[in-house]
């Protein structure tokens, strides 16, 4: 067995990196809706978010079929989330149960859509 | 409908800091100057949808078609909003939108232009875009026209949502070598047309009343350095050349090439080997409009007409 190869089984296995709680949250609190400019955890979109492993997944709906900016949401989330420290890849799978209804959007989102003269 | 207030009152309430709220704020003036922006604005946006209609289509799968009918609907949308309110400033928006004569309608000649191929649209999207959120910007900040500040919050959002759409995909294709060209033969052409965009320059300007009654905060050529301080560095970013730099020594960006020019509309070429031509011969070919400028407003018109005739048959 050459020196090197023994090194390798010597050392101990990293210990996995350790994320502060709900940090993958408060990320995609920072990722806006690129119509309205709310933000996407507030819309009620994140349907479930976590980190382990270096790897963010998270579950995600959108308002509506075929949305027009799915592809902008999908990459401005990709982005905020590989900026996380410990983060090196990120899985987004889009789901539809829960249906997206208003009723998950919050008073937050509320009261800056009203801002934009949208009615929810 | 009467503006029952004379210039002076109208200044002294905008120096109270108090914005116009309707007619009976204005003077004549305020009144006239405020319906020929919001001709120009409404005009702008209502005729984008057709404009870029023609080159949804060539959109190269049904995401990217879903988002250019998305920024089509936007549209129509911020135009519905400024031809609504100059519908509560007394102005007959039916005969506005649906009679008048094609060559008087009030939106930039670039539009005139048509978008051929998705490539051209995303460059629309990237620049024409652009130049609407740096304009509706500007006035969402400054406009003393209440009514009109209120209702451009939103605009403003939806329209950074489209000039992104246009960076997005000017991102993604640019690493393509054969992606990229195409790209370029876009921005050649459509680059100095959107630098045409913001008008006369100001020295040149008629309508000082834009500017005294605050119906915007920035000159024509403040907001054409506006526009390709954030424009031109996208372009120089993703490789494509563009004819403009910043100069250091005069701290603003400058045209590399004749500008204003001579533009061969058939070939979508400018004829730069001609030299500069004057803003008056600029403005005749405003006036005289482009290739599409008839077919585009038909477009808008032909539903109104024929949903006329369907209500005389019943």
């Amino acid at each position: 067995m050459s020196a090197s190869r023994q090194s390798r089984l010597e050392r101990p296995p990293a210990a996995p990196p350790e994320y502060p709680r709900g940090v993958v949250w408060d990320a995609l609190r920072e990722v806006g809706d690129p119509e309205l400019g709310v933000s996407l955890v507030d819309m009620g979109m994140i349907v479930a978010a976590d980190v382990s492993c270096e790897v963010a997944r998270v579950r995600l709906t959108y308002t509506s079929m075929g949305c027009p900016a799915g592809e902008m949401i999908d990459a401005d989330i990709r982005a905020r989330l590989l900026a996380v420290p410990g983060v090196e890849r990120v899985e987004i799978e889009i789901v539809w149960d829960p249906i997206w209804t208003t009723a998950r959007l919050t008073e937050d989102a509320r009261d800056a859509l009203s801002l934009l003269g949208v009615s929810v | 409908m009467q503006a029952p207030l004379t210039d002076a009152d109208v200044l002294e309430r905008i120096h109270a800091k108090k914005l116009i709220e309707n007619v009976d704020h204005m003077s004549p003036t305020y009144l006239e100057g405020i319906k020929r922006i919001l001709t120009v604005s409404a005009d702008t946006e209502l005729i984008s949808a057709p404009a870029y209609w023609h080159a949804a289509r060539h959109a190269p799968n049904l995401n990217s078609f879903g988002s250019a009918i998305a920024i089509i609907q936007d549209e129509l949308g911020h135009a519905h909003i400024a031809y609504r309110l100059l519908r509560d400033l007394g102005v007959d928006t039916e005969e506005l939108v649906y009679r008048r004569d094609p060559v008087k309608w009030k939106y930039p000649y670039a539009f005139d232009v048509p978008l051929d191929s998705f490539y051209e649209l995303i460059v629309a999207n990237a620049f024409y875009d652009r130049a609407g959120y740096t304009l509706l910007g500007d006035i969402a900040a400054s406009t003393t026209f209440g009514p009109w500040k209120r209702a451009l919050v939103k605009v403003d959002k939806e329209e950074t949502f489209h000039l992104r759409h246009g960076e997005q995909w000017m991102r993604k294709l640019a690493p393509d070598p054969a992606e990229h060209e195409r790209l370029q033969n876009a921005i050649n052409w459509m680059f100095l047309l959107t630098v045409e965009w913001f008008g006369l320059p100001d020295d040149l300007k008629k309508h000082t009343e834009q500017l005294n009654f605050g119906f915007k905060g920035k000159s024509n050529d403040e907001l054409r350095q506006t526009w390709m301080s954030t424009a031109v560095p996208l372009c120089q970013e993703l490789g494509f050349a563009v004819p403009a730099h910043f100069d250091d020594a005069g701290k603003r960006w400058v045209v590399d090439c004749a500008f204003p020019a001579a533009f061969d509309e058939g070939k979508k070429r400018w004829l730069l080997e001609d030299g500069a031509i004057s803003w008056d011969d600029v403005m005749q070919r405003w006036k005289r409009r482009g290739p599409k400028n008839e077919a585009f407003v038909e477009h808008v018109q032909r539903g109104n007409r024929q949903l006329a005739k369907l209500l005389e048959v019943a």
